[in-house]
């Protein structure tokens, strides 16, 4: 909708004799919170903005508005110039300068733009109703939200690039509080679509509730080492924590346990990691990255054995091999970094049944707690709060609790002995989105009592 | 910034369904902020935020809806869509808006965007030298310039129409020193309610020698000891204590939904009677000071505590409908992106009779916290756990030698009446306090103050 005022400005550059590329980034969003059946908060926005990215005899400026007129946009073209001649010569940076057809891919339901506002509240109420009907020791459902958005992304820069690429998703999130004596547990559920229909706020009050029942009576662990079992959901929080050792920024800056991995057995074989930005339903799938360079199908881990990093075109340039489609932007405010797309562990051949059926005496982990603070993605180390189940002859036995995990994640990755086939992704986090299905680890160490 | 007619249809199209207030807040904000790492600029950036968020109240329910495009046309659909979330049957009227003209006590004599960048990253180079000069271990000093200018207009159904422009700017360094395989860190980093002129009374040299001596000091100290002691926090950034573990607590979003151990205890002895706790926007260029709050109420200066007993609360438009209470002006946001809600200013222990060598005398063995770090509280139990960034050993009322890694671990309620003495230095140090409606700037604030006993941790 802004097409013209930008193309007058890349004119601008050009006469300027300047590279710019704009990312204008716009949308929009409705969140919906229900406390006790009424609603507690409702927030309907449309916020949109334009990133700058110029670059000056190799120096690097960047600006933003979000005030989107020709004055404004020639003023932070001015701002951006300004701030690249206090920048150092950098020749590895460059916009993307190649033509192609960007891959056609539905990421857009306009049914999903359709839907009123009633029905989304209906949502989020079903599922406190739902959670309070489940259970009778629901003590309340603190957190029962709604919210759906869509974005639209425009790349364009002074060497022909123009690519236009829009999304929308919708997502339902529950927690329920139960209260059994003295005993307080908590559940949480939530379901991620584009497709509203899928959107089943009943389902996810009810399955909050079990999720939480299932924690009553947990008891301690003895301290030791045990196969561990993490489930679908807390495998890929584990992936999305340490993502960022795939980054070749990071391998490049020696931050990135990867780096000289290339080609080397950094997982077991079970293990095929891919990161797939084209994936038809994938939650953040988009056909050029935010640089507009073209999106890739890439594998990463290959039978155990690091097949690739993820580039975008400055650290491509700097080791002469070319970018994977990888560049991002937390918002059009950001730089141009580094981030996956949607990032998975491929699903493997045994069910969950069978993988605890194979399990003597071990672990199953169902939340985690302290990921921030508790993992560092440098090293690679993490120690982390978990709660979960034991098993012991191949049946899940009772709930644990009050125990941490810790090991390091390529050891950890090199001890997966069984893929589950219960593939699930998580909700996406920015331009990202993670998923695997269950992972057995061998042995882990574990300190409870 | 908004043409009257079009604010008055916007209100009357957004209480159209039965609400029964509706506010518009308008803001174009115009920011800089430059990194300076290892001696090279690291990233520089600027630019203009620019939009518009529309709130109606049905009672005590908000509803909050936001855009970019001021255009008449985008601001009459927004208050639609606003006004389609609720319905009552109750009609209340838009009030004839009436042009509020405010006076700032605020001096600006430099506004920032009329100095050169290239004078700004001049600043940051007398950190990074100030830094190296002070201490002979410092291996690292990141050092970053930052500021703002935040242009707001807020109109009302009650015929409230006013604009502000509020200006700032802020310098900070980190220093970290490192020793063997091992690295300490000092951070200082002042600001203010105003501009460039800043930069004349509080040196950018300055700025990176305190940086450094704190990391210099503390590469040199020993583990800190645990157990129960008696502690003298120092004053400045020593207030985060109290913003943390008690302000949240005084501000009616907590009271309000009964998360908080303040609720009900107006009036009550809630501190020791050394104790007079403030609330204040009204400081001429102080960092957390405002003239009006971003509901349009002037600023005030609100007194929290008084010898000891709670008076007030910190009160923001909502959270006053929803205690019974007057807004104190404490209505405050980020942006256009939120909500506003009650927040902090510059918040503050009053100063008291003691000097620091009256405070030490009484001291056989504690610690003296002589600057704080970061930390958290436990929402709704006030329970905290801060590290000391700069600590020594108090033996026989004698600052002695420096620890490390001591942490104060405690509840607020509690160590508010345990606050035995109040000293007569109060500071100053800024910060930006990130809470439901954003990060927004504030001054934490305090003399020195003696707790006659407090859980150390160390290690």
């Amino acid at each position: 909708m802004h097409q013209d005022k930008f193309n007058s400005l890349l004119d601008f550059a050009r006469d300027r004799g300047v590279d710019l590329e704009i990312y204008y980034d716009s949308g929009r969003s409705c969140s919906i919170k229900v406390f006790e059946q009424v609603v507690e908060k409702f927030q309907l926005s449309e916020p949109a903005g334009v990133g700058l990215r110029l670059i000056d005899g190799g120096r690097v400026g960047y600006s933003y508005s979000e005030k989107i007129e020709s004055d404004a946009l020639k003023h932070a073209f001015e701002e951006a110039l300004a701030n690249a001649q206090l920048s150092e010569v950098e020749k590895h940076k460059e916009l993307v300068n190649i033509a192609f057809t960007p891959a056609e891919l539905s990421t857009f339901n306009p049914e999903l733009e359709k839907v009123s506002v009633s029905d989304k509240i209906s949502v989020a109420m079903a599922i406190e109703k739902s959670a309070k009907d489940a259970d009778a020791r629901v003590k309340n459902v603190p957190y029962c939200t709604f919210s759906d958005g869509s974005g639209e992304v425009r790349v364009m820069n002074t060497k022909g690039v123009n690519l236009f690429h829009r999304s929308n998703v919708a997502y339902a999130m529950g927690m329920a509080l139960l209260q059994d004596g003295e005993e307080i547990r908590e559940g949480f559920d939530y379901i991620v679509s584009a497709n509203f229909n899928e959107l089943d706020g009943a389902q996810i009050g009810r399955k909050a509730v079990e999720r939480g029942v299932a924690k009553f009576g947990a008891k301690d662990v003895p301290s030791g080492d045990y196969p561990v079992y993490f489930d679908n959901r807390t495998a890929a929080t584990m992936l999305s924590t340490f993502a960022s050792v795939f980054s070749a920024k990071n391998v490049q800056m020696g931050k990135s346990l990867m780096a000289g991995k290339l080609d080397k057995e950094v997982a077991s074989p079970l293990v095929q990691i891919v990161d797939d930005a084209l994936l038809a339903d994938g939650h953040v799938s988009r056909p050029f990255d935010a640089e507009g360079y073209p999106s890739s199908t890439l594998p990463l881990v290959v039978d155990g054995v690091l097949k690739n990093y993820l580039y975008n075109v400055e650290t491509a340039n700097k080791e002469g091999v070319k970018s994977t489609g990888h560049a991002a932007r937390g918002s059009f405010k950001s730089s141009v970094e580094i981030a996956p797309s949607n990032m998975f562990i491929k699903k493997g051949e045994t069910t969950p049944e069978n993988i605890i059926a194979g399990i003597k005496s071990g672990i199953k982990i169902t939340d985690l707690q302290g990921l921030h603070s508790g993992c560092n993605p440098i090293s690679g180390d993490f120690s982390l709060s978990a709660q979960g189940f034991f098993i012991n002859d191949g049946k899940i036995t009772h709930p644990v609790h009050n125990f941490t995990v810790s090991g390091n994640f390529i050891d950890m990755l090199k001890k997966v002995t069984r893929v589950g086939t219960d593939f699930e992704f998580m909700y996406p986090m920015g331009p990202s989105c993670f998923g695997t299905a269950s992972l057995l680890i061998e042995n882990l160490s574990v300190a409870g009592k | 910034m908004l043409d009257q007619k079009i604010v008055h249809d916007v209100l009357e199209k957004a209480m159209s369904r039965g609400a029964d207030f509706a506010e518009i807040f308008a803001e174009e904000t115009i920011a800089n902020s430059i990194v300076y790492l290892n001696q090279r600029v690291e990233r520089s950036t600027s630019g203009v935020d620019f939009g518009a968020g529309v709130r109606l109240f049905y009672g005590t329910k908000s509803i909050y809806v936001f855009t970019n495009d001021l255009s008449r046309d985008s601001l009459m659909n927004l208050a639609g869509a606003a006004a389609q979330a609720d319905a009552s049957e109750r009609r209340t009227a838009v009030q004839d808006l009436r042009k509020l003209n405010v006076k700032s006590p605020h001096i600006v004599s430099v506004y920032p965007d009329t100095v050169a960048k290239s004078d700004k990253v001049e600043l940051l180079k007398q950190v990074d030298r100030g830094a190296r000069e002070q201490e002979e271990l410092i291996a690292q000093v990141e050092a970053s310039y930052a500021d703002v200018k935040q242009h707001v207009f807020i109109a009302n159904s009650e015929g409230l129409m006013v604009e502000d422009e509020r200006v700032r700017t802020r310098i900070s360094a980190n220093a970290i020193a490192a020793r063997g395989n091992e690295k300490q860190s000092g951070y200082h980093a002042p600001g203010t309610f105003g501009g460039f002129e800043f930069y004349d009374k509080v040196k950018a040299v300055d700025v990176g020698r305190e940086a450094a001596r704190i990391a210099g000091v503390m590469i040199r100290a020993d583990y800190a000891p645990k157990g129960t002691m008696p502690v003298i926090i120092d004053n400045g950034f020593g207030g985060v204590i109290f913003h943390e573990a008690c302000g949240h607590s005084l501000e009616t979003t907590s009271v309000a939904r009964n998360a908080s151990v303040f609720a009900g205890k107006l009036g009550q002895q809630i501190a020791s009677e050394v104790v007079t706790a403030i609330d204040d926007g009204t400081i001429p260029n102080e960092w957390g000071s405002t003239v009006i709050d971003d509901e349009g109420a002037p600023t005030q200066k609100t007194v929290l505590i008084e010898n000891g007993i709670l008076k007030s609360y910190m009160i923001d438009k909502l959270g006053g409908r929803k205690v019974g209470l007057e807004s104190t002006g404490s209505g405050r946001r980020q942006s256009y992106q939120f909500a506003p809600t009650s927040r902090m200013r510059n918040t503050y222990i009053a100063a008291g009779k003691s000097t620091l060598e009256e405070m030490l005398a009484t001291v056989k063995n504690g610690l003296y916290a002589k600057k704080m770090g970061g930390g958290s509280v436990m929402p709704g139990t006030g329970k905290f756990n801060f590290s000391v960034l700069e600590g020594y050993i108090i033996e026989n009322g004698k600052i002695c030698k420096p620890v490390r890694g001591a942490t104060l671990i405690g509840d607020g309620a509690e160590v508010l009446k345990k606050i035995e003495m109040v000293g007569d230095n109060l500071a100053f140090a800024q910060g930006v306090c990130g809470s439901e409606s954003g990060g927004v700037p504030t001054n934490v604030g305090q003399p020195a103050i003696k707790v006659s006993e407090i859980l150390v941790g160390g290690r």
